[in-house]
């Protein structure tokens, strides 16, 4: 059959019926303006879910997600998804402190026995046998531990030296990481009563575990040394978030 | 019993030349750095009864000091008894007799008010 061709500036404008044009008519992009294709254009999709480029690079809609929940990126090479925020706690962690005072011998690192529980979420803090804490989560952890230190009688001015030091698992740290506090050794400048911290952060495994030990000089006189009860000397613990 | 005492009577020194250390049974020696060998416990028990003997035997001398008035205070009265004498007439040996010159001018130059 033959095609009649007529030019378009035989066509009145508006004089094509919809009933005129092919079913399977194709519009490309080009001829398409920008910014002319509106929301209304789009599918309906499910309230909630969000569009994204799938693998094949077509978009796809990601269904609504679990209330609460927050998109989460896994990078170029897959999907984002609807993810929970991780729980922002500090545990496991303690606190415990002595409650009365605690003799110790002189010039000797003597263990702190904090007998009294203040506060404790998650590991073990043994404040009857052997005074350690076990965190039971690997992580990295903030320890801190304050201590009043004394003697009793005499010239209140003849403390050589005291120091404060965590022990793990048994040992003092290593010398390039160890955590002293400590007055040094000079006769008649120190006064009787001190009050040393000592804080740091540490990685510790699950069954690691930690201590506080004492040492108070006091060579010049036969008078006993104690750390400080009744709450003045307590030792903490507590796990960096995400860490 | 092991203590530090006992230990610096045999002429060691804490943390230069031995570590002691108690977990809750007891001290003992938890490092010995000394080029010297390390003593025994009876040595040691035995080197603090004589440090305790020893200490003990100056007792009064504590209670002495405590009970003293200031050195300070003493060396006033006697620099004021001494300055009586050389008013007085008495030639005294140089060296005192600078020593009072120079408490008299430091006196002078803050006067109590």
């Amino acid at each position: 059959m033959a095609t009649t061709k007529i030019r378009s500036s035989s066509i009145t404008d508006g004089q094509v019926a919809n009933a005129d044009l092919s079913s399977t008519i194709g519009v490309t992009g080009d001829q398409i303006a920008d910014d002319a294709v509106t929301l209304a254009k789009m599918a309906d999709g499910t309230q909630g879910g969000v569009i994204h480029y799938g693998a094949a690079g077509a978009p796809v809609e990601l269904a609504a997600g679990t209330d609460g929940y927050f998109l989460k990126t896994r990078g170029a090479g897959a999907n984002p998804l609807w993810a929970e925020v991780v729980a922002g706690n500090n545990t496991p962690m303690f606190s415990a402190y002595l409650s009365s005072d605690q003799n110790i011998a002189d010039a000797t690192d003597v263990k702190v026995e904090f007998d009294t529980i203040t506060i404790t979420d998650g590991g073990t803090y043994d404040n009857s046998t052997n005074y350690r804490w076990t965190p039971g989560v690997i992580g990295k952890y903030v320890i801190k531990t304050s201590l009043g230190l004394y003697h009793v009688g005499g010239n209140n001015t003849d403390i050589a030296a005291a120091r404060v030091r965590f022990y793990i698992n048994g040992s003092e740290p290593s010398p390039e990481f160890k955590f002293d506090n400590y007055y040094g050794y000079t006769q008649n400048t120190l006064p009787g009563w001190v009050h040393l911290q000592s804080d740091a952060v540490i990685s510790m495994n699950a069954t690691d575990y930690l201590e506080v030990y004492a040492y108070i000089d006091h060579r010049w006189t036969a008078y006993q040394n104690y750390i400080a009860g009744n709450q003045a000397s307590y030792f903490s613990a507590f796990k960096l978030i995400g860490s | 019993m092991i203590t530090s005492k006992g230990l610096i009577k045999l002429g060691f020194e804490p943390s230069i030349d031995f570590s002691l250390r108690d977990d809750g049974n007891g001290t003992y020696i938890a490092k010995w750095f000394s080029d010297k060998p390390k003593p025994t416990t009876a040595d040691i028990e035995a080197a603090h009864i004589e440090w305790k003997t020893q200490y003990d035997a100056q007792e009064y001398s504590r209670n002495r000091k405590a009970e003293y008035a200031p050195i300070g205070d003493q060396l006033d009265a006697i620099l004021k008894w001494a300055n009586l004498m050389r008013m007085d007439g008495t030639n005294l040996p140089e060296d005192l007799d600078q020593t009072i010159a120079q408490w008299l001018s430091v006196k002078q130059k803050y006067p109590k008010s």
